[in-house]
């Protein structure tokens, strides 16, 4: 018996975890009856029958013979998901305490690092066109109530 | 009010100054998303969902729907010219659309797709307004049992007629469920899952989850994948077919208008159902059986046509029951709560103007579509020039505005964020989002239906089986599951989606 399928079996293993996260967690609020469902009924079952499903997914995961060389786990491409997620991240932050424009900078500037074809002035110039377009077409266009200066720079 | 009048109705609502611009609006942006590299429909869909919240219900509907047909309409654009499949429905369509396209006939077979798509948009409007009234009305006798049931059909449906292993989907329709707990029970009051967050106690909000998993997913997916290939973009001759192409495409139109208005009405079944049925009917029937797979315009045609008629006459069981038929669909209707309209039953005889507007401008939409890209089929094909750098940023910057807009706090931007990272971890283990967000729409749905159910009958399971109706559903969920998982259709699918 080995794990023919690892992609498989890592997603049983992530809906066995999630699933009994969810089950214990419901526990925390009333369950109730069937026929006088409490806040916890729906998510104590739900999180048992995804465990379940983990289970069956599992199951079908594990064989004798080969491994399947289409469910190998990939590796990450750890470089593109964190400097993607650094930018977005870093828009909000930001966006909450700069205003619209510096986020677009810090937005366009982060997330173009990620591109193999980065360079310095593809990136700026890409900056300031999108900071034209998206000025022009949601806050004056749309009319979206963004803060678009910093707010210091406003008193 | 027989259907035409019903039809009329609508004509007159969706042909308002405004709102036939807003028609034009939404199928121009969604065709211009739909074509750029690298953003399927869904994505497209989550993206730009947030421009329509400042309009008035029918205008964003309307507006919609454009997005919609417009970002089909550039997934074959591109599967045609750069052998580039949007999403799943047009993966059929690459195999002699692009064939076409090397052979100097690209410009034909866009043609092609779009009168083929504009006959079966046409046919599939007919069918969905023939269709909706007698279904509202059975609706309406549907009590919390029979509208469980569906919800039942409806998921294992979608989850055992797409692509992907049918457990592992059925465990992302499932965690979309728990995801919908998040918030306050409206029951109770009781905060769920908020972990003390005020943030999370109106729930999550589905652009931000489908922004995340769809939006950035694809973004980082595609950086990994980038610098392998540059699609060579085929020349556009000529885009008139000729009379010979007429009279091989015609039947094919027709039959695959027939199969896709069926299929598209199955809770579940989808666009990509449609193409592939499809075409191995082509296949079978056509007396140029081995043109199939080096060009063959029936290939086009038929698919193309299916496909779009499967788009129109999805909306049956979303505006007529409530329950969306895929995750497309599950965004059209979560923008309808959005906009305070429960779909279901009760659109149509509380918001008549509304449903039949709706309806009438999915034509008109479809018209739209044919007069302008065939003429402007050039702007999209320079619009396929424009190289990935320069394009993942503003993409990226477009979500993020759009996320922010939908309630003005950045707690919505670095939830799409996390959500992205979730969605990359599911792309490596191959468990497919769209069943998730199908889950996420109907979560709080079938909550409220089960506890309904259940508390007519005492907490007694089998009121599911004793009504008639909620029995003969669960029978053809059950029904579902079981033809997947027969080795002999197993296999048949496995090839139809391989091939």
């Amino acid at each position: 018996m080995i794990i023919v399928n690892q992609k498989d079996f890592a997603s049983g293993l992530l809906y066995i975890a999630l699933g009994s996260v969810v089950t214990f967690g419901a526990t925390s609020y009333p369950i109730g009856t069937a026929a006088s469902m409490g806040p916890g009924f729906f998510p104590f079952w739900l999180g048992l029958i995804l465990a379940l499903v983990g289970g069956a997914v599992i199951f079908h995961s594990l064989g004798s013979g080969r491994s399947d060389e289409t469910g190998l786990l990939e590796a990450w491409h750890v470089r593109s998901l964190l400097i993607i997620t650094i930018s977005v991240v870093a828009f909000g932050v930001a966006l909450s305490f700069l205003g619209l424009i510096a986020a677009i900078v810090v937005l366009t500037l982060i997330s173009s690092t990620a591109s193999q074809q980065f360079t310095l002035t593809r990136a700026a110039i890409n900056t300031v066109l999108l900071l034209f377009i998206t000025i022009a077409v949601f806050v004056y266009g749309l009319g979206l109530q963004i803060q678009i200066w910093p707010p210091f720079m406003l008193n | 009010m027989d259907i035409f009048s019903n039809i009329a109705l609508g004509l007159t609502t969706a042909l308002s100054f405004q709102n036939v611009l807003y028609a034009l609006f939404g199928c121009l942006l969604g065709t211009l998303i739909g074509v750029l590299p690298g953003l399927g429909p869904l994505a497209t869909i989550s993206m730009l969902l947030p421009f329509t919240f400042g309009l008035e219900p029918l205008p964003a509907l309307i507006m919609l729907a454009g997005i919609y047909y417009g970002a089909a309409y550039g997934g074959s654009t591109t599967a045609i010219l750069v052998n580039l499949p949007g999403e799943t429905s047009s993966v059929v369509t690459v195999i002699d659309g692009y064939q076409m396209t090397r052979q100097g006939r690209g410009g034909v077979a866009i043609a092609t797709a779009a009168i083929g798509s504009f006959f079966a948009g046409c046919v599939g409007v007919l069918v969905l307004a023939a269709f909706s009234a007698p279904l509202t009305k059975l609706a309406f006798s549907f009590g919390g049992a029979e509208y469980f049931s569906l919800m039942v059909v409806g998921l294992l449906g979608a989850v055992s007629l797409a692509t992907g292993s049918m457990l592992k989907s059925i465990g992302m329709v499932i965690i979309g469920l728990i995801l919908a707990l998040i918030g306050t029970d409206l029951n109770t009051g009781v905060q769920r899952f908020t972990f003390g967050q005020p943030h999370l106690w109106d729930g999550l909000d589905f652009i931000v989850l489908a922004v995340g998993l769809f939006a950035f997913g694809e973004i980082i997916a595609s950086l990994e994948a980038r610098g392998d290939r540059e699609a060579p973009i085929g020349a556009i001759t000529s885009l008139i077919p000729t009379r010979e192409d007429f009279r091989r495409m015609a039947p094919a139109i027709l039959r695959g208008t027939g199969i896709g208005s069926l299929v598209g009405v199955l809770p579940g079944a989808g666009l990509s159902m449609a193409s592939f049925l499809s075409y191995s009917l082509e296949k079978k029937v056509s007396r140029h059986s081995a043109e199939f797979g080096s060009g063959a315009i029936e290939g086009v045609a038929g698919p193309e046509a299916a496909n779009n008629a499967a788009a129109q006459t999805a909306f049956v069981p979303t505006l007529a029951l409530g329950i969306p038929g895929s995750a497309t669909m599950a965004l059209m209707l979560g923008a309808m709560v959005m906009h305070d309209i429960q779909p279901g039953p009760g659109v149509m005889t509380k918001n008549p103007d509304l449903f039949w507007g709706l309806i009438a401008s999915m034509w008109i939409g479809n018209l739209m579509l044919i007069v302008l890209n065939l003429p402007l089929v050039g702007i999209w094909v320079k619009l396929l020039k424009i190289p990935y750098h320069a394009l993942f940023p503003a993409i990226l910057l477009f979500c993020c505005i759009g996320v922010y807009s939908v309630q003005f706090s950045t707690f919505d931007i670095y939830l799409a964020a996390a959500a992205g990272v979730v969605g990359y971890l599911f792309r490596k283990l191959e468990c497919e989002p769209a069943p998730l967000i199908l889950g996420f729409v109907l979560g709080p749905m079938m909550e409220e239906n089960l506890r309904r159910a259940l508390v007519l009958s005492r907490g007694d399971f089998s009121t599911f089986v004793t009504s008639p109706i909620s029995a003969g559903l669960l029978l053809l969920a059950a029904f579902l599951v079981a033809i997947v998982l027969l080795p002999a259709v197993r296999k048949r699918r496995d090839d139809v989606f391989s091939e």
